[in-house]
């Protein structure tokens, strides 16, 4: 039975759900969790069309953007990650931020860097300002140790995800 | 009448300002960034023409190369928007300087009422109620800001003359905590706009946010149009705006409009301006500031009074009689906007950048969307996170309010992380359903921002996209990128686009 386990957008755990087809005109036998339903997908476009059920039609369409897929559909926009086409390096979710690895929470431009390599660090101390589509955000350190690199400048564009800062054990030193 | 105008601006604003200079017969020159190659606004113009750089600073804000780029394609008049230059004197000055209209108040004017403590005392000159405080001199010390402090009383608001948009404004809570909000309301002052005058100003409570649209044409013309109530903000930045305002009375209504035009007149105001005012709990009103410029939230007015205020800007700017006397203005029924931007609301609203994949406006009666966007447009971080307007009309608020819900619910983006979802949201919230909002109304009630529960139908589309993706062998990124002719046997689903 085709499946496959997905992660809506601030959802702790996954749902798997099962698609098996049960015609060729798009008809499908689903069930979402433990409840069950038949489907019919008209697609109108590679990414978009009608979901037939239970006598109501609705509109979709969506976009995928590496593991997430982007759904609009009855009036609802979501965000769902698709787990099992995940490829390594591509997750969605950053890395936890005690890994040491201070990322970029979104793109911007480095406005003002507060630490140097060799300093010591608190954990949620203020380490970095940057700017995006006018509004300032402070990245703070996840955990404490100390600065073992610097790896943005300011006045420099960074992306989404890009390590800003790398923080170690202080008693690795 | 001018001959073609240059658009000193970008997104949604340029796009609706190039609809009117075309219905007018003008021609419609752009300037773009180089991130904005493609973008709509470039391609709502009959000529654009490059401004090297990427950020602002090097491009839309760069005086030089605007007017140089009018000069050569011979120009008549520039029509700066709202943000980057549009409240900067010196740049009004200099298109004067250049002989080319600046299609806003003269420079004399933006200078007045940029200055916020000169704003003031323009408006306590009026006789016009502003809101408790202390203008201070340049030299005071601090023991005599501390005994102003204690006359207005806590808490309240260090403000810098240069201010807006919440920048260089810092609250005190008492006096331990005034010294400190001078300190970085002053540096943050000087940072931003390079003057670090500061006032003291006392904190209103949950006041309203409402604001006159006046217009004056420098014949002795001189109207309002209005009021839009503007209260739901988020960190001082507006997010829905609506006209005419669900506190006012046609007392407070008159009262307002009178005052408005009492500051207008005092600045012997040009073009389009707003007055803004902040109405207490007790329904009193305390004056504000002025902004010089078309407002993002204009097509409220436009919508209620059927009129276009670009337009009135352009026949203005090119000497003529405004187009319209304070007893046509008439407005009829209720109009709302609502902001869309590219941010996060379940991550604390951070700006988000993607790419534009869907974009399908909400349609019909009633409705008007003004965006800066197209599919394929891709939203960067170098710019302001708005990336379209919906604005509804109804004859009354219930109806616009049921209005507003379809267009938001008919609202299709997708490829950008938008607050959509949240401002449906807050049309459900009762208080804002029942007009009852103050300015710390978002602050105070949180929106719940996160998905919640999801359809079981938008999980079978994702996983029929996943699924699909998977027997196509990972052959492509994107489903997007997919060729209409391959074909994958049953997840395929029925459809004609096989055959197109």
């Amino acid at each position: 039975m085709p499946s496959v386990p997905l992660r809506p957008d601030g959802a702790e755990h996954s749902i798997e759900v099962e698609l098996q087809p049960s015609g060729d005109d798009g008809a499908f036998a689903a069930r979402v969790a433990d409840r069950r339903l038949d489907v019919t997908i008209v697609a109108d476009g590679p990414d978009s069309g009608f979901l037939l059920c239970d006598g109501g039609v609705r509109r979709f369409f969506l976009a995928a953007d590496g593991s997430i897929i982007h759904v609009w559909i009855a009036g609802r926009t979501c965000r769902i990650e698709t787990l099992a086409g995940r490829r390594a390096g591509r997750s969605a979710r950053p890395p936890v931020a005690d890994s040491g690895e201070v990322i970029a929470p979104m793109p911007g431009t480095i406005q003002q860097v507060f630490v140097r390599p060799g300093d010591r660090v608190e954990v949620h101390q203020p380490l970095l300002v940057m700017v995006s589509m006018k509004m300032e955000l402070t990245v703070a350190a996840g955990r404490a140790g100390r600065v073992r690199t610097v790896e943005c400048q300011e006045g420099r564009l960074v992306d989404m995800g890009q390590i800003l800062v790398r923080i170690e054990e202080s008693d690795a030193s | 009448m001018f001959k073609k105008v240059l658009i000193a601006n970008r997104g949604e604003i340029a796009v609706r300002i190039a609809q009117t200079l075309r219905e007018m017969g003008i021609g419609v020159v752009a300037v773009y960034s180089e991130p904005d190659r493609a973008a709509p606004h470039v391609a709502a113009a009959d000529e654009a023409w490059p401004l090297e750089g990427q950020v602002p600073a090097d491009t839309y804000l760069r005086a030089d190369k605007i007017i140089a780029i009018a000069r050569e394609r011979g120009a008549d008049a520039i029509h700066p928007g709202y943000g980057f230059l549009a409240e900067n004197a010196e740049f009004a000055s200099a298109c004067r300087d250049a002989r080319i209209a600046f299609i806003g108040p003269p420079p004399e004017v933006i200078r007045a009422a940029g200055d916020k403590i000169n704003a003031r005392r323009v408006a306590t000159d009026a006789g016009v109620p502003v809101v408790p405080g202390w203008t201070g001199s340049r030299d005071a010390g601090r023991d005599a800001v501390r005994t102003e402090a204690e006359r207005i009383g806590y808490p309240l608001l260090v403000k810098a003359a240069a201010g807006g948009g919440g920048r260089g404004m810092r609250r005190a809570n008492s006096a331990a905590e005034l010294n400190a909000a001078l300190d970085a309301a002053a540096r943050e002052a000087r940072a931003a706009f390079g003057d670090d005058r500061l006032f003291l100003e006392r904190c209103i409570e949950r006041p309203r946010h409402v604001e006159i649209q006046v217009f004056g044409d420098g014949h002795g013309g001189l109207v309002h149009l209005f009021e839009r109530d503007c209260s739901v903000q988020r960190r001082y930045q507006k997010v829905i705006e609506e006209t005419p305002s669900p506190a006012s009375s046609p007392d407070l209504r008159a009262a307002m409009a009178d005052a408005a035009l009492r500051v207008s007149r005092a600045l012997r105001y040009v073009n389009a301006g707003t007055v803004e005012f902040l109405v207490d709990e007790g329904g009193r009103f305390y004056f504000l500031e002025i902004n010089t410029r078309l407002q993002v939230e204009h097509p409220v007015t436009e919508m209620t009074l059927g009129c276009d205020l670009v337009r009135a800007q352009v026949l203005v700017a090119a000497g003529q009689p405004l187009p319209f006397a304070q007893e046509d203005l008439l407005p009829r029924g209720h109009a709302i906007e609502f902001r869309i931007c590219a941010e996060d609301p379940a991550a604390d609203f951070r700006p988000c950048t993607g790419v534009v994949r869907r974009f399908r406006p909400p349609l019909g009666p009633g409705i008007r969307v003004d965006a800066g966007i197209v599919e394929g447009t891709a939203v960067t971080p170098h710019y302001d996170a708005l990336l379209a307007k919906v604005i509804v009309r109804g004859p009354d608020r219930p109806t616009a309010l049921a209005r507003a819900r379809r267009a938001l619910d008919e609202f299709v983006l997708l490829g950008v992380t938008h607050n959509v979802g949240f401002l449906r949201r807050v049309l459900d919230h009762p208080d804002f359903a029942a007009g009852r909002v103050h300015t710390h109304f978002l602050a105070d009630n949180p929106i719940t921002t996160s998905n919640g529960y999801l359809p079981d139908e938008a999980l079978v589309i994702a996983a029929w996209a996943a699924l699909r993706r998977n027997s196509s062998g990972h052959r492509n990124e994107c489903i997007g990128d997919r060729a209409p002719n391959e074909t994958d046997g049953p997840w395929d689903a029925a459809g004609a686009w096989r055959t197109l």
